[in-house]
């Protein structure tokens, strides 16, 4: 053997430890790409591909075209996960329908438009990912011309693939005297193994920072639920916790955060508190933390912004992404959800993003992680109760800095109850609102008809409110979202609680009742009363008040303050802590008393010109029903008829917002004393004299009539018109009468000519009035109107100041006033 | 002669030892036996209340380590045999979408691979193409890109009358060469999603490295781009492109 072979063989011996231990396996995959001559069938038809060359892309533009009529360049300009923008022209202004489905029945859904235009396009969304869909248009031009396009299609975008433990659900916390008490649901999924728990005075620990304080299972509480306590705290402090759910595997879940103060208890609770199991030591070994990144050093690049409409909710293979008004909408009671943004999306260098969910009632914290399986910036959770929450993005680097944050909504429907959705909406008190309250109504709406007529509601909703806005207050205004509601599905109850005027006693309708959790000074609820002035809250246990808003009333009143009770209203309500035993739900509906603030004064000129409004607005009303039957005679069809009904009944509803109460026939008259015509426009106030205060004032209509709905209790009127001499009337005393009787509506008699009028009525000369009813203080012409105006024609006042000019001529009856008049 | 008789038995047996393939001793198209023992005697014995295993005659047994390998001799010491697995998430991976002769066009497509091993020593993930260059179609190809320098470009960037398809991994494991700053390639700590783009040879190269034991499998990503500039005028026709991983433990 030479020598070169020994040395090859002593070389063989001694790499052989070093080979010999290496495992190794291969695999391979292949890469496919078409390069075409002009058309890549994409689904998109791009500048250069006709139907001619690339049929996929461009299918024929039109069929059935006629009247000269066409539609041209249909083009799917973008599609997601969930949605397809469709483009499309007219050569003529023209009304077009999209139909779609995934087959060519087209049952999906529909849009339509409501003003004609050339160039059209329209957002299909609530899609599914990875899916064919089939569409096509019809449209009809201003002239009669009408054309229907042949089948397009369109795929939606195949949703990532994920890789993702669930969080726990419902994570909550409880403060107590240094310690702070967990409360979660645990994954049901099979493989879950458990829970760490990591704190941090400073922000949510993520794997790796904070202190480990728990890793097990949960300790025992009332089902679902499982608890921890963690106990030797600081009081004062706040502590945060993230919650990691892992699988038999080590694989963790994206976190779950919660933050709360341990205090000094320093009151005896008057309920027992919930049983906290004692926690016990961890007596597993912890799951191996994955190593961390060190941070590095170098300032990140931030891309120009993150917007609000990369992220994507999923859920059950639909995907939702964030409509134009920042709001995503997800099912309460569907499957797991998985919020998810691209990685090319956010900033360089994020560690991680946090997802602030938070409603009048519930609050969650998740946390988005790196997936590697589908690049993306990830977590799954439970579905989240429904309502409506405000919902926050905060990107964050590996030392916790705030890269960037977006805002939004996300809506949780509870599908098979769409009313409790309304219950759980915040109070509307503002147009930002409004649109907002009709939001989730769209989303909910969406089968094809729903969405019809969510369409055409909107569009006259806002028609409406533009029309009205100027002569309406706002407070009617947002009745006209929440009265159809109410009318429809009013409760019959007998103990609901009643806002009513503390003078007349009569019931407030449209007024806003709010309801706030007095730990927080959170809005829990609102409700707004109805024409009977009632209202009703269902609460859980805790300490609320009730706040009330009404234009033109002061609450809590002052006239009736200390007061248990007035009248028929009992249990009387000024402001003070309700409480709702713990562990118990229970109903809040006390009565209300709420001062008017019309002790003003009103001069006939403010009287005449408030008139005046309220009857330009009734006739300006009359223009949406106008156009609209104009619009059904043009153009005659389902669509233009639902639109003329939807504008009547928005028209019902604002008369019944806006008119005076019923009963003309027994209303009292004012008439010329002179001629015993009628008097139009004559302004008459009705103060009480228990309160010195003016509790109403009413104009009279062209028959000269008017008329207050009043309780039991004490009045009196003042009349006055220009070229007339001002009146009181002697004190009006409905006690004892029935609520049906108790009206005020005495005929008056004006004499021409300038007058003075009496000295009002002090609290002590209205006492005394109401001491003795029968002294005469006035001189005027009063009579009950059960009996004929000629009967009292001779019955000549005795001081009525002498008529020193003559009067202009009386007013004219004719009908000049709106239809509300 | 009995000098090379006896060279080629210690080499062909030692071969054997060494090469990879043999990290188990049999197979079937069902199962592979990792680990087969002679010895003097021993079994499994079972009772209602034990279950025992035992070998016996074994020599040198047990645990054995370095700094450069570790042994596990003996037949109970199976459990801890190393092992190491990769996967691929798709075997075929399509780039969307098509490019046109006329435009041109930029085509993109992933796959993931995931590396498990409980070598403590960890693993290393290797790529090449089977091919240079890599994306063909019969005599047409795609140029392999071309980087600006000798790192990996943070930006993909292709020349409008050119055309170029390459790789980038991204994953918790990928090597510092595929690591950035934010601005470049080859530096820093971060793993920009989309950057630090890499051409593909028909040697390995090494995309992803562990120096710990990964049993629950490590994921990498592997990113791939075709782009042809728009005064390229690649030529029509289906392109294809055979890349092949290979993991193998430290």
């Amino acid at each position: 053997m030479s020598a070169v072979r020994k040395i090859a063989i002593i070389l063989f011996f001694v790499l052989l430890p070093l080979t010999a231990m290496a495992v190794t396996t291969s695999d391979s995959f292949t890469v496919g790409l078409t390069v075409g001559g002009g058309c890549n069938n994409n689904g998109v038809c791009e500048t250069g591909e006709t139907h001619e060359t690339c049929p996929i892309d461009c299918p024929p533009p039109c069929t059935n075209c006629g009247g000269g009529f066409e539609i041209s360049d249909v083009r799917v300009a973008t599609t997601t996960v969930s949605s397809a923008a469709i483009t499309w022209q007219t050569n003529h202004p023209a009304l077009c329908q999209l139909h779609w489905g995934t087959t060519t029945d087209y049952l999906t859904g529909q849009t339509a438009e409501i003003s004609p235009v050339t160039a059209h396009s329209s957002l299909i969304v609530s899609l599914s990912p990875a899916t064919l869909y089939h569409f096509y248009l019809a449209c009809q031009d201003t002239t009669g011309g009408s054309a229907n396009t042949g089948d397009y299609t369109f795929t939606t975008q195949s949703a990532p693939p994920f890789d993702l433990i669930t969080n726990v659900a419902g994570l909550r916390l409880v403060a107590g005297d240094s310690q702070l008490a967990l409360f979660w649901q645990n994954p049901t999924s099979t493989n879950f193994a458990g829970v760490i728990i990591r704190r941090s005075t400073f922000d949510y620990p993520s794997l790796a920072s904070g202190v480990l304080v728990y890793d097990g299972w949960g300790e025992p509480a009332v089902s679902p639920e499982v608890s921890f306590l963690n106990t030797g705290l600081t009081n004062d402090t706040r502590y945060y916790y993230t919650v990691f759910a892992y699988d038999s595997l080590d694989n963790f879940a994206s976190g779950a955060g919660i933050s709360g103060v341990p205090f000094v208890v320093t009151t005896t609770p008057t309920t027992t508190p919930p049983v906290i199991p004692p926690t016990t030591t961890p007596t597993t070994t912890p799951p191996v933390i994955p190593p961390t990144t060190t941070p590095t050093t170098t300032p990140p690049v931030i891309p120009p912004s993150v917007s609000l409409g990369d992220f994507i909710f999923s859920q059950d293979g639909i995907a939702s992404i964030f409509s134009p008004a920042g709001e995503a909408v997800v099912s309460a009671d569907g499957g797991m959800i998985t919020v998810y943004i691209a990685a090319d999306k956010v900033p360089t260098g994020t560690e991680r993003i946090r997802m602030d969910l938070s409603s009048a009632v519930n609050n969650y914290v998740y946390f988005l992680v790196y997936d590697a399986i589908s690049n993306t910036y990830a977590a799954q959770f439970s579905p989240v109760p429904a309502g409506r929450y405000d919902l926050k993005f905060t990107l964050q680097d590996s030392v916790g800095t705030n890269l960037a944050d977006v805002s939004g909504w996300l809506v949780s429907v509870a599908i098979i109850k769409p009313l409790e959705i309304l219950e759980q909406l915040p109070g509307v008190d503002s147009l930002k609102a409004v649109a907002d309250f009709l939001t989730p109504a769209r989303t909910i709406a969406q089968s094809p008809a729903g969405k019809a007529i969510v369409q055409a509601t909107v569009g006259l909703a806002l028609v409406n409110v533009v029309l009205a806005a100027p002569f309406w207050s706002f407070s009617i205004l947002q009745f006209l979202f929440t009265q159809p509601w109410l009318f429809l599905f009013r409760r019959r109850r007998k103990d609901w609680g009643v806002v009513f005027n503390s003078i007349t006693k009569k019931p407030v309708d449209l007024a806003l009742v709010r309801l706030y959790d007095k730990a927080t000074d959170r809005l829990v609820t609102s409700r707004v009363t109805d024409k009977f002035g009632r209202f009703i809250f269902f609460a859980q246990e805790g300490q609320y008040v009730i706040k009330v808003e009404k234009t033109g009333f002061v609450y809590p009143s002052e006239i009736l303050v200390g007061k248990k009770s007035d009248g028929q209203y009992l249990d009387l309500y000024f402001g003070e802590v309700i409480n709702i035993p713990q562990g118990s739900m229970g109903t809040i509906a006390p009565n209300i008393p709420v001062d008017s603030d019309k002790n003003l004064v009103v001069t006939d000129k403010q009287a005449l010109a408030k008139f005046r409004r309220e009857h330009w607005a009734a006739s300006f009303s009359l223009i949406g029903p106008f156009l609209a039957l104009v619009y059904v005679f043009i153009y005659p069809s389902i669509f233009s008829a639902l639109i003329l009904t939807l504008h009547l009944i928005l028209l019902l509803i604002f008369k019944r917002l806006t008119d005076k109460p019923k009963g003309r026939r027994s209303w009292g008259k004012v008439y010329d004393l002179t001629d015993k015509k009628s008097l139009a426009k004559a302004v008459i106030r009705i103060f009480s004299p228990e309160y010195g205060r003016m509790l109403e004032f009413y104009v009279t209509d062209n028959r000269g009539e008017y008329g207050f709905l009043a309780e039991n209790n004490k009045y009196y009127l003042t009349a006055s018109k220009e070229g007339y001499a001002q009146t009181k009337t002697p004190l009006i005393d409905l006690t004892g009468q029935s609520a049906a009787e108790a009206v005020v509506k005495q005929n008056i008699g004006l004499k021409r000519g300038a007058g003075q009028l009496p000295e009002p009525i002090s609290d002590h000369s209205a006492n005394q009035s109401a001491a003795q009813p029968a002294a005469p203080q006035e001189t005027v012409e009063i009579k009950e109107n059960k009996e004929e105006i000629k009967s009292v024609e001779d019955t000549q006042p005795q001081d009525i100041p002498l008529t020193v000019e003559e009067p202009p001529q009386a007013v004219e009856n004719k009908n000049k006033e709106g239809l509300f008049g | 002669m009995k000098n090379k008789l006896t060279f080629l038995i210690v080499a062909v047996f030692l071969a054997a030892l060494a090469s990879p393939a043999w990290a188990y001793v049999m197979s079937s198209t069902n199962f592979e036996l990792q680990r087969d023992s002679l010895n003097f005697t021993g079994g499994l014995s079972t009772s209602t209340t034990y279950d025992l295993e035992q070998t016996g005659g074994e020599i040198g047994t047990g645990l054995s380590t370095s700094t450069t390998y570790q042994a596990n001799a003996g037949f109970q010491q199976m459990d801890e045999a190393v092992y190491i697995t990769l996967t691929i998430a798709d075997a075929s991976v399509s780039l969307t979408p098509s490019i046109t002769t006329a435009s041109g066009g930029t085509a993109n497509g992933s796959t993931v691979a995931t590396a498990r091993t409980n070598n403590s020593l960890g693993y290393t993930l290797q790529i090449k193409a089977g091919s240079a260059p890599a994306l063909v179609s019969g005599a047409n190809s795609f140029i392999d890109y071309v980087k600006a320098g000798a790192n990996p470009d943070f930006t993909w960037s292709v020349a409008a009358a050119s055309s170029g398809f390459g790789f980038t991994p991204e994953g918790s494991d990928i090597t510092s060469t595929y690591k950035d700053d934010g601005l470049a390639c080859n530096t820093g700590l971060l793993n920009t999603p989309n950057a630090c783009w890499d051409e593909f040879t028909t040697s390995n190269k090494t995309i992803a490295q562990s120096a710990v034991a990964s049993t629950g499998g490590t994921a990498t990503t592997i990113k791939l781009r075709a782009e042809a500039g728009a005064a390229a005028a690649q030529s029509s026709g289906s392109y294809s492109a055979t890349v092949t991983l290979t993991a193998y433990t430290n």
